[in-house]
């Protein structure tokens, strides 16, 4: 059982199976892949996740895990470094601070804003794969006493706050939600066993597929949009690049406070459901500039807030994956691809993870650990290349991918079928980014649609279909009233509002 | 393509209307009191009210607004052959990857994506002809995907 002590053995076969030396060279490869996914501006670290599935597909369960932890560690490192050299930020991570960071390279200080995005990406990693070993571990003997009423309640209170983080207007955000949510009833019901929403066709029976959906929902609508831009040739503006931890260790004594502060603003946003990096980094520059003593400074070339952002956006990956390991709800987007992918390598995600595969579990942090120790090199070299990779022309990668799309999509089932669901969820996806809809909701219903069902089903069919039992237990019942809460709250208030300004009018 | 809101909601709105009416048609067991067709209703009525919030949200807010806007790259003849070229590629490769074969058509079509979007045919042709064959290659071999071969007869480099 769960007694907060490390079990050794399983500890010793989690190093063996990390340290494997396929598994190494798969970790490597995908950090190469990463490191170049989030340098090219318009492919991000979810779309890389999202093309790494299909592969993934193939792996051993550690392996596979491991190579989508390196790689998204690295993508969200090295999407910074297109932000200080061109402007441009390679994911939306390095958006909050790719302004600072060029106006640093204005001012000639290229080396200290490069070094700085690796150093403090490093440690906002390895505090972040800290607090999921610390975290995860205890939360998961709380959720051992959960039973289908908690995790239906859980499942909600988690759409929720994926409904009210996104972005943009909340009536889209809840469209999104319900859109992604429907999709997920395509195919056999799984308690009842009827086909609903199949029209008779028998592919559909099985349901949307997972992969090529996610593909097409990540992949499709960046292409779509890099084909139709226009875009110059980019000029490098930086000097040759030295040494780049020169000066590090003075930012690291001046900002300790940013530093931990970051850290800590990632892993919790990233833990919260729907919100990510790329909002972690935003929130996190904020505060930071809030609070500084220099304010006037910020946006000039000033690197306080690299620091806080910087460590954010890592440390929110780590974050994020403790609601997704504990209770099988992801706390951004990369996460609720992981959690398709730890089904389909058995590892259903829930507390009972954490005693029937303990060793991979184990195996999980180390690899966490292992990926962001591996970034001060390999983002070192990244660095020292960043000139050449960024030159790789974008009109030859896409079509790559796009091939590349294709074939992952068709290689989970071998069939056609699936490249159809790519195409229409790709164009779907690109109307919704279009039209301000978030896609976050869409996916999180998506994958986490049959779940609620089957919860609330099951719990439905335990209390002989009265509603007020799932306010029964205690655990279930204070989740119950705590979504009731945040779904009827906001919406008395808005009416309470309403009536107020009626009554002046008056 | 940028609808205004109140299209957005119509359209969500008929759809909510299209999964309640559908699974209203659901057959629920006997005995008990929430069916297959639950879910999907509880799930499309929310949608519904989100969808009805929105169009009058349209109405109020933006009246004589355009329904439909055109991204701006629609006035452009060359980003709109380069947009259709993603979706002629992805027709393509459904219509005839099973009876020609990956090993032609996937060259052929990336080809003609990589000309089109950068030029220099002849590079084009030798990176095209390259990446498919390194992507065929490592998802028969690696992973064992049996990509369709089409005319082409079988064969194992290793």
């Amino acid at each position: 059982m769960l007694d907060g002590l490390v079990n050794t053995a399983n500890l010793a076969k989690a190093f063996g199976l990390v340290f494997d030396p396929k598994t190494l060279a798969i970790i490597c490869l995908s950090s190469f892949y990463g490191l170049f996914f989030g340098a090219i501006p318009g492919l991000t670290a979810t779309m890389a996740t999202a093309l790494l599935v299909p592969v993934t597909f193939f792996m051993d369960p550690v392996p596979a895990i491991g190579a989508i932890i390196a790689a998204t560690a690295m993508a969200i490192f090295s999407g910074d470094v297109p932000g200080v050299l061109l402007r441009i930020p390679g994911t939306p991570a390095s958006a909050a601070y790719t302004d600072e960071a060029y106006a640093m390279t204005m001012k000639g200080q290229a080396e200290l804003a490069l070094g700085a995005c690796l150093v403090f990406s490093v440690v906002g990693g390895l505090f972040g794969a800290l607090a999921l070993a610390l975290i995860a571990p205890a939360l998961a003997e709380l959720a051992l006493k959960f039973s289908t009423f908690e995790y239906f309640w859980l499942a909600c209170l988690g759409l929720t706050c994926a409904v009210f983080v996104a972005r943009g207007d909340p009536l889209k955000g809840i469209i999104s939600l319900c859109f992604g949510l429907a999709v997920a009833q395509v195919g056999i019901d799984v308690v009842h066993g009827t086909p609903r929403f199949t029209f008779g066709s028998i592919s559909l029976t099985g349901g949307i597929d997972l992969v090529p959906a996610l593909v097409g929902f990540f992949a499709v609508p960046e292409l779509i949009r890099n084909v139709t831009a226009n875009h110059g040739r980019v000029e490098i503006v930086a000097q040759n690049i030295g040494s780049v931890f020169r000066g590090q260790w003075e930012l690291f004594k001046r900002y300790p406070l940013n530093c931990f502060r970051g850290n800590l603003i990632g892993v919790l946003i990233g833990a919260l459901p729907g919100a990510g990096a790329d909002i972690a980094a935003w929130i996190s520059y904020a505060v930071s500039k809030r609070f500084s003593k220099e304010k006037e400074k910020f946006g000039t070339g000033h690197p306080e807030g690299l620091v806080d952002a910087g460590a954010a956006n890592n440390s929110a990956l780590g974050g994020a994956w403790v609601p997704a390991l504990v209770f099988g709800i992801p706390g951004d987007s990369i996460t609720a691809i992981v959690i398709g992918v730890l089904y389909m390598k058995g590892m259903q995600p829930g507390p009972t993870v954490f005693i029937n595969s303990q060793d991979l579990v184990y195996a999980l942090f180390i690899v966490f650990f292992l990926a962001n120790l591996l970034m001060i090199p390999f983002g070192w070299a990244m660095i020292k290349a960043s000139r050449r990779i960024l030159s790789v022309p974008r009109e030859v990668l896409m079509p790559i991918i796009l091939l590349f799309c294709v074939v992952g999509s068709f290689a989970i089932e071998n069939t056609l079928f699936n490249v159809w669901v790519m195409l229409a969820m790709g164009i779907i996806g690109y109307l919704f980014e279009e039209n301000g809809i978030p896609t976050a909701p869409a996916i999180l219903g998506l994958v986490l649609g049959k779940m609620i069902e089957e919860n609330f089903l099951l719990s439905m069919i335990k209390v002989g279909g009265d509603v007020t039992g799932l306010f029964g237990r205690p655990i279930g019942g204070t989740l119950g009233a705590t979504t009731l809460a945040i779904w009827i709250l906001p919406l008395a208030w808005l009416a309470w509002r309403r009536l107020g300004r009626g009554g002046h009018a008056t | 393509m940028r609808f205004n809101d109140t299209v957005l909601g119509a359209i969500f709105l008929a759809l909510a209307v299209f999964i309640i009416v559908s699974a209203s048609g659901f057959h629920t067991p006997p005995g008990q009191k929430f069916g297959p067709g639950f879910f999907p209703t509880i799930v499309a009525s929310v949608m519904a009210a989100a969808a009805i919030g929105l169009i009058v949200k349209g109405l109020v807010g933006r009246r004589g607004a355009r329904l439909v806007e055109l991204d701006a790259w629609f006035s452009q003849p060359r980003l709109v052959v380069q947009g259709a070229s993603v979706f002629a590629f992805l027709l393509g490769y459904l219509a005839f990857s099973e009876d020609i074969g990956f090993l032609i058509v996937a060259p052929l079509l990336l080809w003609a994506l990589i000309w089109l979007l950068w030029g220099h045919p002849m590079v084009a042709l030798v990176i095209a002809a390259g990446a498919s064959f390194a992507i065929h290659q490592f998802f028969v071999q690696v992973l064992l995907v049996p990509l369709p071969w089409g005319i082409v007869p079988y064969f194992k480099l290793f």
